[in-house]
């Protein structure tokens, strides 16, 4: 019930800030200079045909009109279709959402799993091999722009030694994807059983997956390590090591309390990689969300991109929401 | 002021990844000032006939797709990607402070709109909020860094302003106001050089993720296009090239990134140590 | 009578920017079974730093020089590899400190903490270190032990966490417990009330004590011997008796002078203002800069410790002097 009344007042908070962004994409992205319609009808078109084209449109009507209408549309579900892939804004979304989504989660699940490791080992033996690896790794994955480590990847694996898949798209090229359930490949391939698809789309995640992982993790890694030394140079820590506990059990205590500050850590990179992943989406043809909004933005493409940034503020809502349930559930302090 | 130089040569004559990282900025900037006396060819200068030519004594960085030599645009792109990188981030650095005093200190109805407001253009994911923006004002380079400023400027806002809130309440800007000072003295004398510090190492670690945003949108078509000299332009020419082999073009643009930011990364380290409160 | 705990001159020091603080500097002393020892200094004297080199492990950047810290008869806890001495800290020899909450691990809950410290010393089931753990709250005094078990640090006021603090440490029946300024930071009648609880737990269950403390009064309750630490050495080690009938250093002297019913008492004389840093400690006897009756003696050669009479014992050239006087009282040599 205490949970019930929480998850409702977390929503209220959200509806004007939803509102808030909205209306702001929705003004922002009528400044864009040049008209849709001339950009739908090329540079021959009459004067004539393009006021024709707004009016259908319903650009010839005043600014907060539109909006409103706009807003009504979502309220009913419908967020309008896109004048260039002329299919509706919902199935696009659908389809390019878990796309990304499988790339990010792929990702830093594979950042965590280095970040957390490198830090863990370099703060017991603030001195080993573990500790210089761990340094070295955080200051120069921190530098390297992923884009263009994608780009030595590729170069490497597939032009030289021809080890990995050609970095195009989410699967080889004569193959059909899975049954659609979820419209992530991997899983969908599993729920299927289509061993083809599985063995493809994996081969294909590898890459742009190692990519977004190692940049990320260097990340994840230096904000573990640092909370984790803060935690180990506390008086309950030093206290632990005189009650005669073992170092295993004072990691294990130093892991769990350095656990929000990393929640919130991964909570950041979700919400911004579901964007910020556009670069490495370009790089390998993923077609997913960042490039949808790219392509969009360029065309003019207003329900495209409102739709994108309805989605993306959506899942950052349900992703803070997470991190703050993970976050009492983990620190008993934090009450609802 | 002396005494302020002496003790920072001290620290950092004990630091030696600081020493590495003010060697390479160093270094970087009068690469970049001095570019017109170095490079051996003009930056946007096409020579076809030498096009995608691997690195040798002529061309050390090798030639791109129209030939132009890839050593001189690297170097002729510090004064882009670093100039933009670094007036961007002192632009927001400026402006989340200013904001974030008087946010912090007029706490009411003004710090709460403020405060929606960064809450607001936080909530849009932020390289696609700076792409956008780019698109609305036209993708120069001073539109540029006014975008990479606007998109910063809430981190720095949050920051002055949480330091500003933890200071108000402390005895001696109560002691202020009771020995009669105006607000403005009492903002600009005892509490912005008390507030500062979080939000300048912050800046200087900064500033090597404003070039690598910097790059990233010219990567991606929505930053500074060819065939002005620019790391991430140059290495989206050379993302194609990558499959047939010529790995140069998208190589060393790469590598000049890395280099730049792992300096300004040391720096910000050095800095973070420095001003340090629990250093002495 | 056995001995419990040996000490043989202990060297601890911090590797601070500023150069090495010498904290600890040659610390000896020894606690008999069943003996309760009071260890009185005033802050900064190195008292807590003491307690933990006691343990065989202090935080960074301390270090420990060198010196004996033998457990028993026989067990040099300072030769023991880090991994075996752990199996004799919390074990063997317990330490509880100030401020208990924030000692204790905020996301456990008091009884998890207590069942993983008895775990961690034996090969007993969780089950049963739980069984074992209520008893312990109970034993400490907690009301409703049961539910208490379940409490986290943040939700138990001061005294209930120096409880627990004290259930974890005397979990696993040590044979020594040091309390290192336990009841410092709570209230005046909590602290009685911690205090009675400790020596109470110590005189039922057999073990010897060490506490330390900047409180003579507390010292003179409850202590059977008292030894004064100044710059990280004894500097007198008497029977209480003794001790408070006639304090010879001229340390203790101060000290004891510096207690509030002695405050206005024409003896009452109190020490110069000059402050001795463990960065830089001063040659000689390193009471000297702040003694007024330092000769030129006591700026060139340290003292030894020295026998006054049976059982006390004083570091200072003039301490036969000094006790003949019957103490300082008087006003010291003239």
């Amino acid at each position: 019930m205490r949970l019930f009344k929480y998850l409702v007042k977390r929503l209220l908070v959200f509806i004007p800030l939803f509102f808030g962004v909205t209306f702001v994409t929705f003004m922002l992205i009528r400044l864009l200079p040049g008209s849709p319609a001339q950009a739908l009808l090329g540079t021959m078109a009459t004067e004539e045909s393009i006021r024709a084209l707004e009016a259908e449109m319903g650009l010839d009507r005043p600014l907060l009109e539109q909006f409103v209408i706009y807003v009504k549309n979502v309220l009913h579900g419908d967020l309008g279709y896109s004048w260039f892939t002329s299919s509706n804004v919902t199935d696009d979304l659908a389809t390019r959402f878990p796309a990304t989504f499988e790339l990010i989660f792929l990702s830093i699940l594979f950042a965590l799993a280095v970040g957390v490791t490198l830090a863990v080992l370099s703060a017991r033996r603030p001195k080993g091999i573990a500790a210089r690896i761990a340094s070295v790794y955080g200051m120069l994955a921190g530098a390297f722009a992923d884009f263009w480590l994608a780009l030595m990847l590729i170069f490497i694996f597939f032009t030289t030694l021809g080890w990995a898949v050609s970095p195009m798209g989410r699967l080889d090229l004569i193959m059909s994807a899975p049954r659609r359930i979820s419209g992530m490949y991997v899983l969908d391939s599993l729920l299927t059983g289509n061993m083809m698809t599985l063995k493809s789309s994996a081969a294909h995640l590898l890459l742009p997956v190692a990519t977004l992982g190692f940049v990320n993790g260097a990340t994840i890694l230096k904000m573990t390590s640092s909370t984790m030394q803060e935690i180990l140079d506390s008086d309950f820590i030093h206290h632990s090591h005189m009650l005669g506990l073992s170092e295993f059990k004072i990691m294990g205590y130093a892991l769990k309390n350095a656990l929000p500050a990393v929640v919130m850590t991964v909570g950041n990179m979700f919400s911004f990689l579901l964007g910020g992943a556009v670069l490495i989406e370009k790089v390998f043809a993923w077609g997913g969300l960042g490039q949808y909004v790219t392509t969009a933005l360029a065309n003019k493409d207003y329900s495209a991109v409102q739709g994108f940034v309805l989605v993306s503020t959506l899942f950052a809502m349900v992703v803070y929401l997470i991190i703050d349930l993970i976050q009492m559930a983990i620190d008993p302090r934090i009450k609802f | 002021m002396k005494r302020f130089l002496k003790d920072f040569l001290f620290m950092l004559r004990k630091d030696r990844q600081g020493q590495i990282g003010f060697a390479i900025v160093l270094l970087v900037l009068l690469l970049g000032v001095a570019a017109p006396a170095i490079v051996p060819y003009d930056p946007v200068r096409t020579n076809p006939a030498d096009h995608r030519m691997a690195p040798c004594l002529a061309h050390f960085f090798g030639t791109d797709e129209a030939g132009m030599d890839i050593f001189s645009r690297c170097i002729y792109a510090i004064r882009i990607d670093v100039f933009i990188g670094f007036s961007g981030t002192m632009l927001s650095l400026l402006a989340g402070i200013v904001l974030g005093l008087l946010a912090g200190y007029y706490e009411g109805v003004f710090g709460e709109v403020v405060m929606r407001i960064a809450d607001l253009f936080q909530a849009f994911p932020a390289f696609i909020l700076a792409m956008a923006l780019v698109a609305v004002l036209g993708n120069n380079m001073q539109n540029i860094i006014f975008v990479i400023a606007f998109v910063n400027a809430p981190i720095y806002l949050r920051f002055v302003r949480g330091e500003v809130l933890a200071l108000k309440s402390r005895p001696f800007v109560e002691a202020s106001h009771a020995a009669g000072m105006s607000d403005t003295t009492i903002m600009f004398r005892q509490l912005l050089p008390n507030s500062l510090r979080p939000a300048l190492v912050q800046a200087s670690v900064n500033i090597g993720a404003a070039i690598l945003l910097t790059a990233g949108l010219s990567f991606i078509g929505a930053g500074v296009s060819v065939p002005t000299p620019e790391w991430g332009s140059m290495i989206s020419t050379g993302a194609p090239l990558i499959l047939t082999g010529q790995w140069w073009c998208a190589f060393f643009p790469g590598v000049s990134i890395a280099f730049t930011v792992l300096g300004f990364a040391f720096v910000g380290d050095f800095l973070r140590l420095y001003l340090n409160p629990e250093r002495r | 009578m056995g001995s419990v705990l040996k000490v043989e001159e202990l060297y601890t020091s911090f590797q601070v920017k500023q150069g090495e603080a010498k904290v600890v500097n040659g610390l000896s002393f020894e606690v008999k079974e069943g003996q309760l020892l009071g260890l009185v200094g005033e802050s900064g004297s190195g008292k807590s730093v003491a307690a933990a080199s006691i343990m065989g492990r202090v935080r960074k950047p301390g270090v420990i020089k060198s010196g004996r810290v033998i457990y028993g008869e026989e067990v040099d806890i300072l030769q023991l590899p880090e991994d075996k001495a752990r199996a004799y800290r919390g074990k063997e020899i317990s330490l509880i400190a100030a401020n208990a909450r924030g000692h204790l691990n905020p996301l456990l809950t008091v009884g998890d903490q207590i069942v993983d410290t008895c775990i961690a010393h034996g090969t007993m089931k969780k089950k049963e270190a739980r069984a074992i753990a209520v008893e312990m709250l109970k034993a400490v005094g907690i009301p409703d032990p049961q539910r208490r078990f379940y409490s986290y640090p943040h939700e138990l006021s001061g005294g209930m966490a120096q409880r627990c603090m004290i259930a974890m440490a005397l979990v696993n029946s040590p044979r020594l417990l040091i309390a290192d300024d336990a009841t410092n930071g709570l209230d005046v009648t909590v602290q009685a009330q911690i205090m009675d609880l400790i020596i109470q737990m110590i005189k039922t269950r057999k073990m010897s004590g060490v506490f330390i403390t900047h409180d003579l009064g507390v010292v003179a309750q409850c202590c059977d011997e008292i030894a004064i630490m100044y710059c990280g050495q004894i500097v007198e080690q008497a029977a209480v008796g003794a001790f408070y009938d006639a304090p010879c250093h001229p340390y203790s002297v101060d000290l004891m002078g510096s207690l509030p019913e002695k405050l206005g008492d024409d003896s009452q004389r109190g020490s110069k203002d000059t402050l001795v840093s463990p960065l830089c400690l001063p040659s000689g006897c390193m009471y000297h800069p702040r003694c007024r009756d330092a000769t030129k003696l006591c700026r060139m050669k340290m003292p030894e410790l020295c026998q006054v009479s049976g059982t006390h014992w004083v570091r200072c050239h003039h301490a036969k002097q000094l006790a003949e006087k019957g103490g300082a009282k008087d006003g010291g040599i003239a």
